[in-house]
């Protein structure tokens, strides 16, 4: 009890300094626009000048930022549209659909530029090479399959093989060396992007559920995934190894993002919770509980404005007060 | 003897000149891997390929051992080919492969599904040409639907039955009257794209596939559940 006493003061200071900076963060939630069903892809551009969202309802809509303007609607595909990536120039945007094809798009022309068939189930995951040429681009599929596509002659050059059940989401390192991938059956798998690489460099085990996405930092030394059941882990990319876990939602996690600090990470639910979380120490600093089910999340690269893709069809930005 | 040398000099700039023209289109190799529709297990098949004037250019065998895994080389870019794939256990499929044009040797890949033609096999459709609570073909179902049109084409000895299920378990009326309209709309697709309609038989269904359940729980990216749809091989 004593003993109890002398701490008080330390663990009052602790949990002071645990929530000030979780205080310190308010957001005011404003729908810029909507879809005709869920928004399932969100992808904010490198310049932070837009943002694309894809939606069941087969199409894709780019807005502008701050503004929050519709600027155009992508019409094409056969099939609900699961996600969406911007090439690292901001000129091109790639598309994964249930209609087993991934998609390219002219942003400046609001067009479809090129259609990449060559997957035998829905694709769910897309990533650009974040390179200047934008020259390839990752796919993955309920086939199971990882394929990677030279974007410059408009046909895929690998499939990468080893997840033994559906492949959900794709991710580009920065540094363009590796892919990510993550699957129903528990793992993440780092591939080699050279083009004679085939099996997995490496196997990352530590999820108990499935892997719904995965997402490099920006100086691509952490991979950030997140579960079926509600937890994000973090993971070292040199050697693989688990360096963190958060339990941070009650429900699924489909989608996570990192702001340009490669610290700060957005996570939103089907509980329909977003969160921000530091990655380097697992503290939560923001939550929000909105009125819908999150699919997609996304933010601008300091983080002042947060975007939602929700399963009412909204398009949601919850701006930073007090600016940055 | 100087005639003769001047012969063999101008026979050299032609054999050159026409090597030089065949090197203008790079070759271009295609591997992957070829499974079978329903389990998905890799399979041993032999592959022919045609190239645009139907003239066989090659042909291969992939191998179930090392994952299905086939390649073929050989093929220019820029061209258009036909993959044919035959086999005692398997609907006859063709693929079209279109090669894209590159000034280097390039390896691209191409994965391919047979479907098994024993009487019986379910042929589930990968992409639903219906949306939910919806019997009528959706925008993009042709797209959809050329897959198994084409198997269909390729094996008009070959009859099937197409079973519908419905998208819940919520009114068995109801169930029966809309996977009815879809198994019909089906029907009407094939024979707009000149396959005689009595190549199909139609099953309706009053409960959910019992294979494929409608979802319980919440489910993520993707797996958004509309009712199965089957093309049985009689």
């Amino acid at each position: 009890m004593i003993k109890f006493k002398r701490l008080l003061p330390v663990i009052l200071i602790a949990f002071y300094a645990s929530t000030a900076s979780y205080a310190a963060l308010t957001y005011e939630m404003k729908t810029i626009g909507k879809h005709a069903n869920e928004v399932l892809g969100v992808f904010v551009n490198e310049a932070d000048t837009q943002v694309a969202t894809c939606s069941l309802d087969e199409t894709i809509k780019i807005w502008g930022i701050p503004n929050g303007k519709e600027i155009c609607t992508l019409k094409g595909h056969l099939g609900q549209v699961n996600n969406l990536s911007y090439s690292g120039n901001d000129k091109l945007l790639a598309s994964a659909s249930s209609d087993m094809t991934v998609r390219v798009w002219d942003v400046d022309k609001c067009a479809q530029n090129m259609i990449l068939k060559g997957h035998t189930d829905q694709v769910i995951g897309v990533y650009f090479s974040q390179d200047d040429n934008s020259s390839f681009i990752a796919s993955t599929s309920f086939d199971k399959t990882v394929k990677l596509w030279d974007r410059v002659l408009g046909t895929e050059i690998k499939t990468l093989r080893g997840h033994t059940k559906p492949t959900n989401n794709v991710a580009y390192s920065y540094d363009g060396t590796q892919i990510a991938s993550c699957s129903d059956d528990k793992t993440i798998k780092i591939w080699s992007t050279d083009l004679e690489t085939k099996a997995p460099l490496m196997t990352l085990h530590g999820h108990e559920s499935p892997v719904l996405t995965v997402l490099y930092s920006f100086d691509s030394k952490y991979l950030i995934s997140s579960d079926q059941t509600g937890n994000i882990k973090i993971w070292l990319v040199s050697d693989g190894s688990l360096i963190r876990t958060i339990k941070a939602h009650d429900e699924l996690i489909q989608d996570v993002s990192i702001a340009a600090d490669n610290k700060t990470i957005i996570s939103g639910s089907l509980d329909k919770k977003v969160k921000l979380w530091d990655l380097t120490t697992g503290q939560n600093l923001y939550s929000q509980t909105i009125d819908s089910e999150i699919w997609s999340v996304d933010m601008v690269s300091d983080a002042s404005i947060l975007v939602l893709g929700c399963a009412d069809g909204t398009v949601r930005f919850l701006t930073r007060k007090g600016g940055k | 003897m100087k005639i003769c040398r001047l012969i063999i000099f101008l026979l050299l700039i032609i054999s050159t000149s026409s090597f030089a023209g065949t090197q203008l289109k790079s070759v271009i190799a295609v591997t992957g891997s070829i499974f079978n529709y329903v389990d998905k297990s890799p399979i041993s098949v032999e592959i022919e390929v045609y190239d645009n004037v139907g003239k066989k250019v090659n042909s291969t065998k992939s191998n179930a051992a090392d994952n299905g895994y086939y390649y073929v080389t050989g093929l220019y870019s820029g061209n258009i080919y036909t993959f044919i794939i035959k086999d005692q256990q398997y609907l006859t499929e063709s693929f079209e492969v279109s090669i894209p044009n590159s000034d280097k040797y390039v390896e691209i890949s191409k994965d391919f599904l047979l479907k098994p033609n024993k009487a019986g096999t379910e042929i589930k459709l990968n992409i639903n040409p219906f949306e939910y609570d919806k019997f009528k073909l959706k925008v993009g179902a042709a797209t959809i639907l050329s897959d198994v049109l084409n198997t269909v084409k390729n094996n008009s000895n070959k009859k099937f039955n197409i079973v519908c299920y419905p998208d819940s378990d919520q009114d068995a009326n109801e169930n029966h009257k809309i996977t009815e309209a879809r198994a019909k709309a089906l029907v009407d697709f094939f024979e707009l794209n000149g396959i005689d309609g009595t190549t199909f038989t139609i099953q309706s269904n009053q409960k959910s596939d019992p294979k494929n359940p409608p979802p319980t729980e919440k489910r993520a990216k993707g797996k958004n559940y509309v009712g199965s749809i089957y093309l049985v091989v009689n």
